[in-house]
């Protein structure tokens, strides 16, 4: 299995056991579908075989995080993440006793993380969300819902009891805290499909329209899906192989749009400037934004965190070379002997 | 500059940096020039000391003054991932070809304590196989103290000698007559901010990853891309990581810049506070003026790929999926629906889902698109059915205008109810308007309003009819405009209790008689295809006939004939 990394870069999956159990996750998927038939996607222990003097090519498909399928207001995609929050990022607003927006909160953590840190222990999971966010104490009601004790649980059953009380879960949900994507279409799965699927040449489709002819695994009218279903369909009429570069996920890039802070302009995406309004953190798979009075987005208050969303560039970072320069076993069309040389 | 490009520009050249403004002596060496046929002469010192924008702080006033690209860049942002570039062309999917192309280079970040994102803008050229360090520039740079836009060209004064132009402010922009705009930056720049023709999504003609990513650019087969987007080979401008950005990102951009520019503008009109904190406004024709014209466009699309573009590899011949024209084409959509809350403006055109569903009566199936283009015998120039890379690609309320009445109710200026009796007459023609122009003339020169507290919401409580609603009603009553006219229409509009419910009953009706004429099957969706398609074309022409609107139009085969 390839050793795929922390995404966090934090430390925190091998400091409790779980890096094992979290590769083992990341595995399923890469394996799914790095054994899908004649698609470009491929497992990333092929770019460790590379004939001589191939080099891989990295590429970062971006997007902005406004979930332009939402036709409603900014305040109603504020207030109902799960039903519009849908672009691979979600966000967390914070008001103070006024209703003034203070902060902000990104995420494009997949919940495979925590699950990780679920199936190790009870107090394993405690500890990544104390370190998330400071000062935490959930207790197991609050992460697990109503049932046994699931410290006395299996493993699997405790995670997956993690994941299925994600949606009422305060420390994700609020009022308490806020972990990792929990709309129905801001998956691990989803992305792996979405990848491996529109690696299938369609010659008779355009490569702009792939994303609408590959049975549900792109969203067409997304900002996110069909920006990267159309690169991988490009990839794979080049005759190239592709994959999701470790650590697989979805990074927040940087904040789009002036701003000011008391009439002062800030490089907001520049720490040693942006006096810590915005802060990136999970090897930026969290951005938090405080919103002092003061500050401004193109010279006007920030009422809702769709506003941020809208100057939000998140991406995705695929590694792709010629079939070509792959080993056999790796090349598109080669799908069974995947699955010979790799569990 | 528009972000295409417009050989009337200009640029400048200058000096230093952070304290530099007590320094004007190579300052004074730059030379105006507004028109591209102008004798150039040197600026006064009073007139340099009214230039406070980035570019001639950063750049012209700096002695020696950089000349070449890499040194004009380096003098506005050090920090090489800082800056961005943006390529466009209507030929921008041919892998080959002498055809230039055109880069919009900006900026991010604060460079010496001066902002310079969004703030700084060049245009330069490039081809396929290099990209010239040495070069033409059109430049354009917000002054934030004055609240204008200046505009500069590098040009070629002598041999191989490069020089910079002063070539105006955008102060006045938008009453320059047509004979002072010719020639000038302000043939394109309307009202004398950035363009971005093709602003919003899918960004035709613009590289974009979201959208329409260009091989030569980026693909991951180094032989497919242009040897100057050759990784390793290439130039910087597009193979530096993080350096080459997408339609997407310089949308962004621009809405900030033309933001900016907008609430600046109409700082100008307003006097200070009277009594009970009445506000003047001056000029109000002027001001009001997006409400009622079309002073700019910008250029829409469908999402779908039309598959007729001779400029473009591979192409089928006919849309992938169903294609659905956009709904600022039926009616100005983002003002009705952005501002004034017509929600139920979003199902024109079956945008709601920002799909196009086949069985939708909006949805034109690919062979009735290829076939309808090739009735009407649309090309670019070859044989029909040809098309814009995505499909139909028609000009739309600009984001200008829809900004500034935005800002205007934003600020209680004019009140929702009153923009909205005016959109309502002639709502089925959303851009070039006659009717509704017809009504400037009811504005009186001036009036006051009471501003609204920031944060206000500018429909509860209604402050309908306002003092400028019953002024305008009262020059409409002794004007006794003809019944059917648009001043008589107006009139009824004005004159009832909610506007704002009336807009949305026409809007609805039209929804409805659109879906009765396109409803699949029936026998007047053909001649109604047909119809719209006429629109469209119509328009289309009118902005390559007309001033100032043909300034934009650079290239023979931006707009389908």
């Amino acid at each position: 299995m390839f050793p795929y990394s922390d995404p966090t870069g934090e430390g925190a999956l091998q400091n409790a056991g779980a890096l094992q159990i979290y590769r083992e996750l990341l595995h399923n998927q890469y394996h799914r579908f790095g054994t899908l038939g004649n698609s470009a996607f491929t497992l990333l222990e092929a770019f460790e075989e590379l004939n001589p003097g191939a080099a891989p090519v990295e590429q970062t498909v971006e997007w902005r995080g406004f979930p332009i399928t939402a036709q409603t207001t900014r305040q109603a995609i504020d207030n109902d993440r799960l039903r519009f929050q849908d672009e691979y990022v979600e966000w967390r607003p914070e008001r103070d006793g006024q209703g003034r927006l203070v902060r902000v909160t990104f995420t494009t953590d997949f919940p495979e993380y925590f699950q990780a840190f679920a199936q190790i222990g009870v107090d394993a999971l405690k500890a990544e969300i104390r370190r998330v966010i400071p000062g935490a104490d959930p207790t197991d009601a609050e992460l697990y819902g109503a049932g046994p004790n699931p410290g006395n649980q299996s493993g699997p059953t405790r995670a997956q009891r993690f994941l299925a009380n994600l949606a009422n879960n305060p420390w994700n949900m609020g009022p308490k805290g806020f972990l990792c994507l929990t709309q129905r279409f801001n998956t691990l799965g989803a992305l792996f499909n979405l990848v491996g699927e529109c690696g299938i040449v369609q010659q008779n489709v355009p490569a702009s329209d792939v994303c609408s002819n590959v049975g549900g695994a792109c969203g067409p009218g997304r900002n996110s899906d069909p920006a990267i279903c159309r690169r991988v369909q490009e990839v794979a009429r080049a005759n190239f192989a592709c994959s999701l570069k470790d650590p697989a996920g979805v990074v927040i890039r940087r904040l789009a749009g002036n701003w000011a802070l008391n009439g002062q302009a800030i490089d907001i995406n520049n720490p040693t400037n942006n006096q810590g309004l915005w802060t990136l953190s999970r090897n930026g798979r969290r951005g938090v934004l405080n919103i002092p009075n003061g500050l401004r987005l193109n010279s006007s208050r920030i009422a809702t965190g769709a506003e941020v969303a809208d100057n939000l560039f998140v991406g995705v970072d695929v590694v792709a070379v010629a079939n070509a320069a792959l080993p056999q076993w790796a090349r598109t069309g080669s799908e069974q002997q995947v699955r010979g040389v790799v569990a | 500059m528009t972000m295409r490009a417009s050989a009337k520009c200009v640029v400048l050249t200058f000096l230093l940096a952070a304290g530099l403004m007590a320094r004007p002596a190579a300052g004074q060496e730059l030379t105006i020039k507004l028109r591209d046929n102008d004798q150039p002469r040197p600026m006064t010192a009073a007139e340099l000391s009214q230039l406070r924008d980035p570019l001639f702080r950063l750049v012209i006033q700096r002695n020696p003054r950089p000349l070449n690209l890499s040194q004009i860049e380096e003098a506005i942002q050090p920090v090489a991932s800082s800056r961005k570039t943006f390529v466009v062309s209507e030929r921008i999917h041919e892998q080959g070809g002498q055809e230039g192309l055109r880069a919009v280079l900006a900026f991010t970040g604060i460079n010496q304590g001066i902002d310079v994102g969004s703030a700084i803008f060049l245009s330069v050229f490039f081809s396929r196989s290099s990209f010239p360090d040495l070069q033409a520039v059109e430049a354009l740079a917000w002054d934030s103290d004055n609240g204008v836009y200046n505009y500069y060209k590098l040009e070629r004064v002598h041999g191989s000698r490069f020089t910079w132009h002063f070539r105006g402010s955008s102060r006045g922009a938008d009453v320059l007559a047509p004979a002072a705009r010719a020639d000038s930056c302000f043939a394109c720049h309307t009202n004398g901010a950035p363009v971005m023709k093709e602003l919003f999504f899918p960004w035709n003609n613009w590289h974009s990853d979201v959208s329409n990513s260009v091989a030569g650019l980026v693909s991951f087969d180094q032989s497919l891309r242009w040897p100057v987007a050759r990784a390793g080979s290439g130039d910087a401008h597009l193979t530096d990581a993080g350096r080459l950005l997408g339609g997407d990102q310089l949308e962004l951009m621009i809405i900030s810049a033309i933001e900016r520019f907008n609430k600046a503008r109409l700082q100008t009109f307003k006097a200070p506070p009277g009594a009970g904190g009445q506000v003047a406004i001056s000029d109000s024709r002027r001001l009001l003026r997006p409400l009622f014209e079309t002073t700019e466009v910008n250029l829409i699309s469908t999402r779908r790929q039309s598959e007729m573009n001779p400029f473009s590899p591979n192409q089928q011949g006919r849309p992938g999926g169903s294609v659905c024209p956009p709904h600022s084409f039926f009616l100005n959509a983002g003002l009705l629906i952005d501002t004034l809350k017509i929600e139920e403006a979003r199902a024109i055109g079956a945008a709601s889902t920002f799909q196009c569903p086949d069985n939708h009566p909006f949805a034109i199936k690919p062979d009735e698109y290829r076939d309808l283009l090739g009735r009407a015998g649309q090309n670019l120039g070859g044989n029909a059915p040809q098309d814009a890379h995505f499909a139909w690609f028609v000009p739309e309320p600009s984001f200008i205008d829809n900004n500034m009445v935005a800002l205007l109710i934003k600020e209680g200026v004019i009140t929702p109810e009153f923009a909205a009796a005016v959109l309502t007459v002639d709502l089925r023609t959303p851009v070039f308007s006659g009717g509704r122009a017809s009504l400037l003339t009811f504005l009186p020169n001036s009036f006051s309003h009471v501003p609204l507290q920031q944060g206000a919401d500018p429909f509860t409580p209604s402050r309908h009819p306002d003092a400028l609603t019953r002024e305008v009603i009262a020059r409409l009553e002794a004007a006794n405009p003809p019944a059917g006219s648009p001043a008589a229409e107006a009139l009824v509009l004005l004159r009832q209790d909610k506007p704002l419910d009336e807009l949305r009953r026409r809007v609805v009706r039209y929804r409805g008689d659109l879906e009765s004429r396109l409803a699949p099957g029936s026998q007047s969706r053909s001649s109604e295809l047909d119809r719209l398609h006429g629109l469209a074309r119509a328009r289309r022409a009118h902005v390559r006939n007309t001033a100032p609107f043909n300034s934009l139009v650079e290239s023979e085969v931006l707009l389908p004939r």
